[in-house]
């Protein structure tokens, strides 16, 4: 599959991934993060479960301390 | 635009700051300076001296409620400016509450997970408001590195990595520097109706 993830191509040799296995195969361990799938936000315990299929546009951006 | 027609525009605007250190301070100083006429902010805590290292106070001001204190130091640019100061710490239905019909909400916020909460907040329960968030200012130097980005009305200004830390304290020029790009990215919104070609 091949998708957006934050504005850049990426394909996978998978027809689908969940938002997890995308955190994990880029190494994302960050304890938080910010997720959308094309514009809607993911919540943290849908991570797991939610799909990611060709196509689709995924922005997953990291939220650190500091204000 | 002329300068006049700028500010004409923007003082008609109500914009929203949740939290009054480093960034909402100097994000509401930007503002009012800007001309932005209706602000609405809350933080919980009082002024330390150590903020005075960054954040929009002065020393006579330690002790006392940043929210009333920052009100007080923004009338000093502009008595006309109409504000609501509030000392509270906003939890999903205080900042509903609290931020309903602005036209731009800034978080300014300083822990990770208060950010992720005004950020889930906004985005499922005020969907039509644009949120101003912040990630990512800590230490100095790398300034290529702090960017704007853009998701739908949600903005992320900072470098997504920059972690306050005993060895990255936040520093008045990068936090500044980040508080002004939020406040940059406001004073877009309000006067071109958006950022980024997703709205």
């Amino acid at each position: 599959m091949r998708i957006t993830l934050n504005a850049e191509n990426e394909t996978w040799t998978e027809d689908s991934l969940t938002i997890r296995d995308i955190l994990a195969r880029k190494h994302w361990s960050f304890p938080l993060i910010i997720a959308r799938l094309n514009g809607d936000l993911v919540e943290r315990e849908d991570y797991a479960t939610r799909v990611v299929r060709d196509g689709d546009a995924l922005e997953l951006y990291h939220l650190v301390s500091g204000g | 635009m002329t300068r006049e027609a700028y500010r004409k525009q923007l003082s008609g605007a109500k914009v929203g700051i949740a939290g009054c250190g480093g960034l909402g301070s100097n994000c509401a100083a930007a503002l009012a300076r800007a001309g932005v006429g209706r602000l609405v902010f809350a933080d919980f805590d009082t002024v330390s001296e150590a903020n005075l290292d960054r954040q929009f106070f002065f020393r006579d001001q330690v002790g006392r409620p940043k929210a009333e204190c920052l009100a007080e130091n923004l009338k000093r640019i502009d008595p006309s400016l109409s504000l609501v100061a509030s000392k509270a710490r906003l939890d999903p239905d205080g900042i509903v509450a609290l931020f309903e019909g602005c036209d731009v909400i800034v978080e300014a916020f300083d822990g990770a997970d208060q950010k992720a909460m005004i950020i889930e907040t906004v985005l499922s329960r005020m969907r039509g408001t644009w949120l101003v968030a912040a990630s990512g200012l800590a230490g100095y130097g790398r300034d290529a590195s702090l960017g704007l980005h853009v998701s739908g009305r949600l903005v992320l200004c900072g470098d997504l990595e920059s972690e306050v830390s005993t060895d990255q304290p936040p520093m008045a020029p990068r936090v500044g520097i980040v508080a002004n790009m939020e406040a940059d990215a406001v004073v877009s919104i309000l006067l071109d109706g958006g950022i980024g070609e997703k709205t």
